[in-house]
């Protein structure tokens, strides 16, 4: 399938910092792709790059065909973005904010801009200064889904608001943006778990997995293990069982490479003494935070495998 | 195109408070300014109220570039290009419409009344506009260079008005340490006909650079090192004026030619070799007094400056940086004068009360007379051609004790102009009455070099003639009375070179102590 977003080993400093280090990833055209990670790991420096906001120390990123360092003026009439940390022109009105960005927009919508205005109930007449945070992030939207763009880049667009206004948001991306390939970080897992269809993981400006949602959620177990007896102390886990947690007969621990049917022989074969075993799907949440602590923990130095990059390809 | 206009529109629709603010003050400064020249009177104003409108119009003159400062500024940071949180940088902004419709702005709304103001003020001061479109253009030229680009620049490498004024306060305070700094420097300001010829270009280039760069690139730091070092080299030459090299390229020596038609020799007779202590920390204003003749009928030659050389006994020697002097104009006669130059104070001590040889080397201009205008002094305002509208003071007809004109010129300085005038010996009533005995009596305005334009918000300047002149009078009183005879005569150069003066042997004056000068005064 052809890419809407990829990067390849970029690499951000500041100073002697490394913001993000060989980051590698793809996202097919159409994709829902979420970025997750803690605050610091290096997502808004990412999406900062993809924008041409910031340039990488090295590596690059390609948004629609485009070489992010030529993503300048006309490219942006086919991406969106919608930041937190944005400065809105807020001298301006709601209503004099969109009339004027709809003169950079040829393909600008006007019926779809006069729907989520109505959608949101958006005062047209109020200045963008007396805006709450919630009703501004809604005015955001709208200026950056009615030209229909074909990228849609949003940087923590849920984080602070109420629940009602992120329901709003999502739905609004989820009706009025169905062709666009949409990228988000967020911290709402929850409410990606069921918009996302590509997911990637950031974690100290490295990118622990980036694929499919639907094969995480198929990767991820959670094992809980009956022993006979317990292990010996030197007893030492594979490398794809994270965090495990070993009670004198009990062993749990988090499966990354889950395949039905094998995964249980696996375990059977490298724990004999096992009486019961119970493999349990996963949901977002617990992925991320048992890959969160599994990362440190050990600080993992996972590259993207090239095989899973594809699959979400 | 429609981009350009698109943000101009909303520039205009944001901006129009200060717009309206700068157009007002424009206007003010307008109505206000011609209160600088003597004939313009506003009806029913008294004195008091002219002398406040003055201040108003002094006032106005520094409010008018002001006005710019604010617009140009809050204009540039509508789409601050520093930053990464601005919300144009991920629209589809193009660099070079954007530039372009900040520039359409700032012709609008500063050139664009700044151009109407000089047009208006050059008709109230009875110039014909037309003929000073080059004039107007060069000053359109200057107020670019130095205080539009920069001021742009400056917008272009700074977040807000906070950090924009900050930096230009910066500035300003690196002008003056440079200023100060210069004082300490071995190099004294000399007088050529070019001036800094370097710091305007540089200036321009830099900036319109500078400017391009951020809006192309949005590579703040690189922008602020650029402009920096532009400055950093502006004051490096300001401190280190290559003076020798500028004066020998205005002024080349003689190198065959025949010498200057000037002849200095030391004034002996009633005058001595004067010393005194500088406003320059550990140094002495040394003064030469000098009997200037030679210089043939019609033509006058000027020194412009001074570089002096003293050999003292057992090898002493010690020689001056050039010096600028000032009105120091000889014609056909024999003229007294003084040249002064300033030396440290520990080298002047070290030559003692011991006879020395002192060498002075003077740069000097020969100019000889060209065109000139006669006309009768009127009561009314009247226009010399090429020189500028001349009003006569409304005192003049019964108290002409100082005769002085203040006449009114377009853009610059006129040209160097000899203006004379027959002179009476009684005072003007007797004198009308009666008609008397006349001298002729002149003054040196305008300069040789006045160049097309002279920055200025004011299209309109004033030049003082002063037919007291230069010369003093002692025990006699001038009056210049109506219908009295005028001639501007304007010069023409002839050439500029170097000419030496040696006086083989000369005694320096000791040096007076605080306590003697303070005696002395007493």
């Amino acid at each position: 399938m052809e890419e809407a977003i990829s990067a390849h080993r970029v690499t951000k400093n500041f100073g002697r910092t490394a913001a993000l280090r060989n980051v590698s990833f793809s996202i097919p055209r159409g994709a829902v792709y979420a970025l997750v990670g803690e605050n610091g790991a290096g997502k808004t420096t990412l999406i900062k790059l993809m924008m041409n906001i910031l340039s990488p120390t090295a590596g690059q990123i390609t948004v629609l065909g485009t070489n992010s360092h030529d993503l300048i003026g006309k490219s942006f009439v086919r991406i969106g973005y919608v930041s937190e940390n944005q400065e809105f022109a807020d001298w301006t009105t709601v209503g004099g904010m969109l009339n004027y960005f709809r003169g950079f927009y040829p393909q600008w919508d006007r019926d779809l801009e006069r729907r989520l205005i109505r959608q949101f109930d958006l005062p047209l007449k109020r200045k963008l200064k007396h805006l709450s945070r919630g009703v501004r992030m809604k005015a955001a939207f709208v200026s950056s889904l009615a030209y229909r763009p074909d990228a849609i880049v949003l940087d923590e667009p849920l984080s602070g608001l109420d629940p009602f206004v992120r329901d709003e948001l999502v739905q609004a991306l989820r009706d009025e943006a169905r062709e666009s390939t949409i990228f988000l970080s967020s911290h709402d897992l929850a409410e990606i778990e069921a918009f996302a269809t590509h997911v990637g993981f950031l974690e100290q400006g490295r990118m622990i997995f980036s694929e499919g949602m639907s094969i995480l959620m198929e990767r991820f177990r959670e094992v809980s293990v009956t022993l006979a007896e317990p292990l010996a102390q030197n007893w030492t886990p594979p490398t794809h069982w994270l965090n495990p947690e070993l009670s004198p007969q009990q062993l749990r621990f988090i499966h990354k490479d889950h395949r039905a049917n094998i995964s249980e022989e696996q375990v059977r074969a490298l724990l004999p003494t096992a009486t019961a075993i119970r493999i349990e799907p996963m949901r977002l949440r617990s992925i991320f935070l048992a890959m969160a602590k599994a990362a440190k923990a050990n600080r993992l130095e996972l590259e993207v495998d090239p095989s899973q990059e594809g699959a979400a390809a | 195109m429609n981009q350009i206009l698109h943000i101009f529109a909303k520039d205009v629709r944001r901006f129009w408070p200060e717009i309206l603010i700068s157009l007002g003050i424009t206007a003010a400064f307008v109505w206000a300014y011609p209160v600088n020249w003597a004939s313009v009177s506003r009806i029913n104003f008294s004195y008091a109220d002219t002398r406040r409108l003055e201040i108003v119009a002094n006032v106005l003159t520094g409010l008018v570039p002001a006005s710019w400062w604010l617009l140009i500024t809050r204009v540039i940071h509508a789409e601050s290009l520093v930053g990464d949180r601005q919300f144009w940088i991920t629209r589809p902004y193009e660099w070079p419409k954007l530039l372009a419709a900040k520039a359409l702005f700032i012709a609008a709304f500063i050139y664009l009344p700044f151009t109407v103001a000089q047009w208006a003020l050059l008709i109230q001061a009875g110039f014909p506009p037309f003929n000073y479109l080059p004039g107007l253009l060069f000053n359109l030229l200057f107020a670019t260079a130095t205080v539009v680009v920069p001021l742009v620049a400056i917008s272009a490498v700074t977040r807000n008005f906070v950090r924009m004024t900050l930096t230009l306060l910066a500035i300003l305070l690196g002008i003056v340490a440079v200023a100060i700094l210069s004082d300490f420097a071995e190099s004294s300001p000399v007088g050529t006909p070019y001036g800094d010829v370097y710091s305007f270009p540089l200036v321009l280039i830099v900036g319109i650079s500078a400017v391009v760069l951020q809006y192309a690139r949005r590579k703040v730091w690189l922008t602020r090192a650029l402009i920096a070092s532009a400055l950093v080299c502006i004051a490096i030459a300001a401190i280190v004026l290559p003076t020798q090299g500028m004066v020998d390229a205005a002024f080349p020596p003689p190198a065959g030619l025949p010498d200057i038609n000037l002849h200095l020799s030391l004034d002996q007779e009633e005058r001595k070799v004067s010393v005194s202590n500088s406003e320059k920390k550990n140094q002495v204003d040394v003064g030469i007094p000098l009997i200037a003749e030679g210089v043939p009928p019609q033509h006058m030659v000027e020194i412009n400056d001074v570089k002096a050389s003293i050999d003292g006994p057992g090898g002493l020697h010690w020689t001056s940086p050039w010096h600028i002097v000032y009105n120091r104009r000889f014609m056909l006669g024999a003229w007294t004068s003084t040249v002064e130059f300033t030396m440290p104070k520990r080298i002047y001590e070290q030559f003692g009360s011991a006879p020395v040889t002192l060498k002075l080397t003077l740069a000097t201009t020969e100019t000889r007379a060209g065109k000139a205008t006669r006309m009768p002094l009127s009561s009314q305002a009247f226009s010399v051609p090429d020189f500028g509208v001349c009003p006569a003071n409304a005192y003049w007809a019964t108290s002409a004790v100082s005769p002085e004109m203040t006449c009114r010129v377009a853009f610059n300085q006129p040209r160097l102009t000899y203006v004379t005038a027959s002179e009476s010996t009684e005072p003007c009533k007797i004198a009308l009455a009666q008609p008397q005995q006349t001298e002729t009596v002149g003054t040196w305005v305008g300069s040789l070099d006045p160049g097309l334009a002279e920055f200025g918000i004011t299209s309109v300047w004033t030049t003082s003639v002063n037919l007291a002149g230069e010369v003093s009078y002692p025990n006699r009183r001038h009056h210049v009375c109506p219908d009295a005879s005028l001639t501007f005569t304007q010069y023409e150069l002839v050439r500029r070179t170097q000419s030496d003066m040696t006086i083989p042997t000369i005694t320096l004056p000791k040096l007076k102590t605080a306590a003697e000068t303070i005696l002395l005064r007493e």
